[in-house]
């Protein structure tokens, strides 16, 4: 019998693995079994990929980037979720008593997600550089740091963030524009009171990475089963309904220069300037 | 007990048998009961039992009796094997409150959810190993 595939995927909730079951059910009955690790942290699953203890790791856009710094770029973004290309993050304002431009956040407070959060703060805060706007010196930030080590995967962040704003206590908030359109429908935001100032230039979000040295027959056949996958598949739309895509696209790396930049500027990794 | 390749279990007790799912099981869908599930009710049901069988014993009213069982993993992560994960898997906490109507017998009643728990297994096991919140609310 053909030696699992074994990938990882960070787990912040129980009811995540009832997701991942399901897509090991289906690889299994694709003919290319996978072997489920699951981590607490990207941390610990770059650590897992890095070491060789897994084959495939479901990484965030962080992860990924901490991937390829401690591999020396030779991982490999080998798939991802239509949903994952072309995000925007949006800068949200009281339509009424907020800012009416990003030049007016100049000497306010704006509420972020978590310090390791792509969309909801490294990311906003280099698109707000990019526009002239320094954090700490041309805006106070304020941050939310919800189960940090997750990446932003968990909303605390940004619903914290724009509970901030609902107060009074930042003149925006910052949130990724899924959920500006899930909030906005469910009316965790009223869209009447709230609106949208400014976006961040698109960037890509998770992939699954493999290392360089992940043999090309096993790509294939992951990738091959990953594909066959489709929304129009009745047996096949729950599991994507609930991974939130409605197709897997090949992965790519273009997407990730805002991020590269941010993580450079901000020293998120350490290093000089 | 015996375990089938669907990953249930066969419970062979006496002349009964009862189907087991997994230990835990975080999938609302689920449709077996899981090992834990059945730890929880069947203190739930060792409670209402027992109040119940200890208030016919008495000549005492229960008209009703129903429990409702709450219990939490000290780290569900370390149950599932996340790397990371801090915690046990063991059980943190159970709370129990039981709901009995008794008409005007409430102090008997008391005095029996009293002889109930000191006589209880369950209690007098899970008691030594994990928090257990017991409680009874009583209505006319």
């Amino acid at each position: 019998m053909r030696k699992p595939i074994v990938v990882g995927a960070v787990i912040y909730d129980p009811k995540v693995t009832v997701i991942w079951k399901i897509i090991g059910d289906f690889f299994e009955a694709n003919r290319c079994p996978i072997e489920l690790v699951y981590y607490s942290t990207y941390e610990l699953q770059v650590d897992g990929l890095v070491k060789g203890h897994l084959d495939v790791a479901w990484n965030s856009p962080l992860a990924w980037l901490d991937a390829q710094r401690l591999t020396g770029s030779r991982c490999r973004a080998v798939a991802m979720r239509d949903t994952d290309r072309d995000r925007v993050s949006h800068f949200v304002v009281h339509k009424t008593r907020g800012p009416a431009n990003i030049a007016e956040l100049r000497g306010k407070t704006v509420a972020f997600g978590a310090k390791d959060s792509p969309q909801a703060t490294l990311i906003p805060i280099e698109s707000l550089r990019r526009q002239g706007l320094e954090a700490g010196r041309d805006f106070e930030v304020r941050r939310f740091d919800v189960k940090v080590g997750l990446h932003g995967d968990h909303v605390g962040g940004e619903r914290d963030a724009f509970a901030c704003l609902a107060r009074g206590e930042a003149a925006a908030s910052v949130m990724v524009d899924l959920n500006w359109d899930a909030w906005s429908r469910d009316g965790s935001v009223n869209a009447n009171e709230y609106r949208v100032l400014a976006s961040t230039g698109p960037f890509d979000h998770c992939n699954f990475t493999v290392r360089g040295d992940f043999a090309e027959d096993r790509e294939k056949s992951f990738c091959g089963a990953l594909f066959s996958m489709t929304y129009e598949n009745p047996a096949h739309r729950e599991m994507m309904d609930l991974e939130g895509l409605r197709a897997w696209e090949p992965g790519r790396t273009s997407g990730y220069e805002l991020l590269t930049k941010a993580v450079e500027v901000q020293r998120f990794f350490g290093g000089s300037p | 007990m015996s375990a089938a390749a669907d990953g249930s279990a066969t419970v062979f007790v006496r002349k009964h048998r009862f189907v087991v799912g997994a230990p835990v099981t975080f999938d609302e869908q689920d449709p077996r009961i899981s090992a834990l599930e059945y730890v929880l009710g069947a203190l739930g049901a060792d409670l209402v039992n027992g109040l119940v069988a200890a208030a016919r014993a008495r000549h005492v009213p229960v008209d009703h009796a129903e429990a409702v069982v709450k219990a939490s993993l000290d780290d569900a992560l370390a149950h599932l094997g996340v790397v990371g994960a801090s915690g046990g898997p063991g059980l943190a906490r159970i709370q129990v409150k039981v709901y009995a109507s008794t008409g005007d017998h409430d102090d008997a009643v008391r005095r029996l959810w009293q002889e109930t728990l000191a006589r209880s297994p369950l209690v007098a096991t899970l008691q030594q190993v994990v928090r257990l919140d017991l409680e009874l609310d009583l209505t006319d």
